[in-house]
């Protein structure tokens, strides 16, 4: 968990948005098990003394239409997961060379550049 | 690139393949388990159970399992054995072929490219080994058995299953044309960033002191907004092909589902059947998931192994093992002329001197007019476009390389001393001298008065690692080699950088002894220590268009006598007079 | 990278409660694959930390050393030392080999482990649940049901395991050196900003110690306004010190450091480069344009008074016969200048600056007379009415100083104006005597 704080520090001003995207993720973890959840059903269907097609068709249907909205969720949260990763090292790398400049030369003989 | 890997193998051949052959096992032994819980379901849905082959078949499946693990495990360990040992071949072979190529070679941007290729690219070559090649195959067999035994099974359910899975592979393969370009995007912008960094940590002192914030700072700034622009329209470009692609691969249910309901309506397919399709659906699309991210490895590792058999098929210098040595040590320049790889224009125009065995020659001439190239064809860094260069009557490339440098002593600018004792720096002059035969050249070179006072003498270590020597210190280190080295030519840069008046004079007085009845080709920048040489040659842009003694030279009224002037006039300024 | 990860913990959570709902003790049994796979990971990961330890201390052996070999390359064979060089070069290598390889053979067995550990829920559910199932406490759909849903369970845990591993070394290191850089104690600086009327520079009692060994030993002197104040000495004597301390580059162990009667730690540190400029020894250019290499003197500076200052520094008839002119690009990709024209150029920075203390490194290196007199010019351009301190070499070029002082191991030794120096007949006559030697050296 150590992690997640350390990630929290360096979003500095972004702190928002990370969590956003944070609770996004989580989300999606409990979406993602949404097809299971469809699958058991039409299992409990398929072992039942008398299979009713029509049920098991609009399960399918269901499960489709899941697969769509997790997709299409994915997509959006992967491309803003990317963009805030971007500008986050982007705002890092700034805050990091206006640091460089404050500290005392001494420090660039302790430390290799690179 | 199959081809580019198997030549990288070389002797460790067997070894990869084996551990490819490997992978390749343990993802046919990875589809059992499936099949296990086939016969697991058909023994539940029959009748009357037989509890007994059902436990067997449970107990069956842990072992499977295990057998699997050892196969990959074994495999994944010959993996590494054979990246390591083709990394060290690969880097034995590099450095080998190092000491090969012209010392020209070894120029500022070719050393550093030369160490990113034989430190990261090699080591980069490693993933690609170890990690990445196995995988790719398992990714590839694993779905590859599974496929089979799902069409050996059932022909309709198994076409089913694979449907989408074919369209998103046939996404990807349309898709993969744009590839090279998307990576090459990404890797442009990636080294830009990283050497604006660079140049941005190195040049921290100037822009401490004037006073540039990061804000204002605006290259740098430019430059990261550029790459981030760069990488999040790289990251859109690609996410609609990979969204579909995943889309394709996660949903294979939505297919197997109605199919399989519908073929089980027509008895055409039993209930345990279709359990399994409804098990394996999901996993299968899961094990296509990674294919996606090898493409991009590949495509970039390649790049590695592109670079790293540049290097091993770099130009070499022409050599002989064995030839004579050089008997006299006059120096003589025909009609040479010479251009650096790759670059049309000539840098030297018909150059043409003969030095005397046993004279000095002086190069004068304003900065970056082939002063130092003249001095370095010498010792071939380069060989000759045009002409020739004889030392006595016969012509440099004649010589093994090897005899030919041991009658030059070099004393350059640049000076390089390893991570090792004094001692031993000095001696690279002359492997077998003893302690005696060092300390009497260093004592010639003036630095057997500093060397004492260091707290190990002789044995104390210098340079990355060690001791900091000051400028002066280190360049009599270099005059020290030369002399215990006693080559009967000598070429010298002449001391250059002003250090200070003491260090100045003691650094004179080795260079006087090192150049003591040798012939002595000399790269002169202050005028007045080379009056009393034998012949001066002036070379400006890349000809000689004066030459001969000084007091000829001055009265002639040409370029040596305008910059014999400047000399004066120069040594007559003070801050502020 | 880091959410996904996120989402997979959350998966396998939200998993584990529903099959709660749905059977306890199965739900109990897949779950206990959890620790023991968290006690594998734990002790695959000590493991591979201690042999990566020796890896990487090999791996730092083997980068230095090609560095060494590359770099080392003309000496190596100017002086015949191929074959020992490469032997050492192969023995290297070769620890770096077996070092590798014993790392792979002994992270073998807690990676097996781990492995069947991660998959270990399905071998437990399903005897598990056979047994449930015989002994007819489990339906049959609820035991189908968990027999597919298992690997999507171990799946996620592994993924979230495997992928917390892979952070947590090479980006979770990175993530440590960034926050690290960013808690570092900046220089002190001071609420209020002030600004300078005068600006001469004293030292107090100044000490500078560093890596725990003494620079400077109680240094005090004066530089009044516009003055010339010349530093001689040895290398290595503290002369760069001193003038790193004036534009602290460091801070100071005892004593101050003032400019106008001010502390310069009282002053904010954009204002107090703002007073100086510095010609450094190494001159340091950008990969731009001339122009804007010029103008990191004055950031608002227009083209013309660039170009002026580039005049005063002599270097406009060099840059105008360029291809591209003030805009040619400098460095890798640009145009390659001298070293006396790089030199000019860092002059036509200070002269654009426009700033009252000068600080210089009085040019260097010897390239030629011609570059050498223009050099010359220059400073005198940029020296005008200011207030200077400069790092001599050549004494001859401060034999009209106002004062001079004179280091020796980081103490002054003495300071006064060139003639009483001579006539004192100590360190500065020595230096003298040893130049005047020099200059008139033939080869």
């Amino acid at each position: 968990m150590g992690m997640f704080r350390e990630s929290f520090f360096l979003a500095g001003n972004n702190k928002n948005r990370l969590k956003f995207i944070f609770s996004l993720m989580a989300l999606r973890g409990i979406v993602k098990i949404l097809p299971l959840l469809i699958l058991y059903l039409v299992v409990l269907e398929l072992l039942s003394a008398r299979v009713d097609l029509g049920k098991i068709l609009v399960l399918t249907a269901i499960l489709a239409t899941a697969f769509f909205v997790i997709n299409i969720w994915d997509h959006y949260l992967a491309l803003s997961a990317m963009k805030l990763g971007h500008k986050l090292s982007y705002d890092i790398r700034i805050s990091l060379s206006d640091k460089l400049r404050k500290l005392s030369l001494g420090f660039f003989s302790r430390r290799p550049t690179g | 690139m199959l081809r580019d890997l198997i030549r990288l193998a070389g002797k460790r051949k067997a070894k990869l393949i084996s551990s490819c052959f490997l992978s390749i096992i343990s993802s046919g032994l990875s589809v059992i388990p499936f099949l296990l819980i086939y016969q697991l379901l058909l023994l539940l849905f029959s009748s009357n159970t037989n509890q007994e082959n059902t436990w067997f078949l449970v107990a069956l499946l842990p072992f499977v399992y295990t057998i699997m693990y050892i196969v990959l495990i074994y495999a994944y360990d010959l993996s590494h054995r054979a990246a390591y040992e083709i990394l060290y071949d690969v880097r034995i072979e590099l450095g080998q072929r190092m000491t090969k190529l012209p010392l020209g070679y070894f120029n500022e941007k070719n050393t550093g490219e030369t160490e990113t290729i034989m430190n990261e690219n090699v080591e980069r070559l490693e993933f690609f080994l170890a990690h990445h090649l196995p995988e790719t195959i398992t990714t590839i067999f694993v779905p590859g058995f599974l496929a089979a035994l799902l069409f050996a099974l059932d022909w309709w359910m198994a076409m089913a299953s694979t449907s989408l899975i074919i369209i998103a592979l046939v996404i990807i393969l349309l898709n993969a044309r744009k590839w090279q370009g998307m990576v090459d995007k990404f890797l442009t912008a990636q080294s830009r960033v990283n050497s604006t960094i660079v140049e941005y940590t190195q040049g921290i002192a100037a822009i401490k002191a004037f006073n540039q914030t990061a804000e204002s700072f605006g290259k740098y700034r430019k430059n990261m907004a550029m790459w981030r622009n760069t990488l999040v329209k790289w990251s859109k470009e690609t996410a609609l092909p990979f969204t579909l692609y995943q889309a394709f691969i996660t949903s294979p249910l939505v297919v197997i589902i109605p199919v399989g309901v519908w073929l089980y309506r027509h008895e055409t397919l039993t209930l345990e059947m279709f359990l399994l399709f409804l098990l394996v659906g999901p996993i299968f699309g899961n094990l296509f998931m990674r294919i996606y991210q090898f493409l991009r490895y590949w495509l970039e590792e390649k790049e590695c192994m592109d670079r790293v058999n540049k290097l091993r098929y770099a130009k070499v210098l022409p050599d002989y093992e064995e030839g004579r040595s050089p008997s006299r040590f006059d120096i003589t320049f025909r009609d040479v002329s010479f251009s650096y790889d790759g670059d049309e224009k000539n840098v030297l125009h018909g150059i043409n001197f003969h030095v005397p065995q046993g004279t000095m020659c002086a190069l004068v001439g304003p900065s970056g007019t082939g002063k130092t190239t003249i001095a370095r064809l010498v010792p071939r860094f380069w060989d000759v476009k045009n002409g020739e260069i004889l030392i006595g009557e016969c012509n440099i490339k004649d010589f093994p390389l090897e005899r030919l440098l041991s009658c030059i002593s070099l004393v350059f600018q640049e000076i390089y001393l390893f991570n090792d004792t004094i001692l031993k720096n000095i001696r690279l002059g002359k492997p077998e001298a003893t302690e005696e035969e060092v300390k009497a050249a260093a004592c010639a070179a003036r630095c057997d008065e500093f060397i004492e006072k260091l707290p190990d003498g002789y044995n104390t270590l210098v340079g990355e690692r060690g001791l900091g020597l000051s400028a002066g210190e280190k360049q009599r280190i270099c005059i020290a080699r030369a002399l215990l080295k006693d080559a009967p030519i000598v070429i010298l840069d002449e001391a250059t950088a002003f250090i200070d008046p003491e260090n100045e004079k003691l650094i004179q007085e080795a260079v006087n002894n090192l150049v003591k009845d040798r012939t002595v080709l000399v790269i002169a920048h202050m005028l007045s220590t080379i009056t009393n040489v034998d012949q001066i040659l002036v070379v400006e842009k890349g000809r000689i268009v004066e030459r001969g003694k000084h007091k000829e030279l001055v009265k002639e009224g040409g370029l040596f006598s305008r910059m014999w002037e400047a000399h004066i006039s120069a040594l007559g300024w003070g801050i502020r007079s | 990278m880091e959410p996904f990860f996120l989402s997979s913990l959350i998966s396998a959570s939200v998993l584990s409660i529903f099959f709660l709902i749905l059977d306890w003790r199965m739900a109990l049994a897949a779950v206990s694959a959890v620790p023991l796979a968290l006690i594998a990971f734990t002790y695959a990961d000590r493991i591979a930390q201690r042999v990566t330890k020796a890896r990487e201390e090999s791996l730092r052996r083997t980068n230095s050393l090609i560095v060494e070999f590359i770099q080392g390359m003309p000496v190596i064979k100017v002086f015949n030392q191929v074959a020992s060089r490469f032997l050492r070069f192969k023995e290297t290598m070769r620890d770096f080999r077996d070092k590798n390889i014993r790392s792979v053979v002994s992270t073998t067995i807690p990676s097996m482990v781990l492995l069947t550990c991660t998959s270990l829920s399905v071998a437990v559910l399903l005897p598990l649940g056979l047994y449930f199932y015989f002994k007819d406490s489990l339906s049959l759909s609820t035991l189908v049901f968990f027999i597919i849903a298992a690997p999507s369970f171990s799946d996620s845990i592994a993924h979230y395991l495997f992928g917390y591993m892979h952070t947590k070394s090479p980006i979770g290191q990175a993530m440590k050196h960034i926050s690290n850089i960013l808690k570092e104690k900046p220089l002190h600086e001071p609420e209020a900003d002030a600004e300078l009327k005068c600006f001469d520079i004293v030292f107090v009692n100044v000490s500078f110690s560093y890596n725990g060994q003494p620079v400077l030993k109680d240094i005090s002197f004066e530089i009044p306004e516009q003055s010339v104040t010349a530093l001689v000495g040895a290398s290595g004597a503290g002369k760069t010190t001193i003038t790193n301390l004036i534009a602290r580059f460091w801070d100071v162990s005892s004593g101050e450091v003032r400019i106008g009667g001010k502390s310069i730690r009282d002053l904010k540190l954009d204002r107090l480069l703002a007073y100086i400029s510095m010609v450094f020894q190494e001159v340091i250019l950008f990969n731009d344009t001339i122009l804007e290499n010029i103008r990191l003197g004055s950031k608002d500076a227009t083209d013309e008074e660039v170009i002026s200052a580039a005049k005063a520094a002599r270097c406009h008839e060099f840059i105008e016969i360029l291809p591209d002119g003030y805009n040619a690009m400098i460095g890798e990709r640009g145009v390659n200048l001298s070293a006396g024209e790089r030199q000019r150029i860092s002059i036509a920075r200070a002269i654009l600056k426009d700033s009252p203390i000068i600080i210089l490194d009085e040019a260097t290196v010897y390239i030629d007379p011609e570059n050498e007199k223009l050099i010359q010019d220059a400073i005198t351009e940029l020296t005008k009415n200011k207030t200077v301190l400069v790092i001599a070499h050549r004494l001859y070029t401060i034999t009209s100083a106002d004062q001079i002082l004179v280091l020796d191991e980081g103490r002054i030794v003495e300071r006064s104006p060139h003639e009483e120096l001579l006539a004192a007949n100590g360190l500065y006559n020595r230096f003298w005597e040893a130049q005047k030697a020099s200059s008139g050296w033939k080869l």
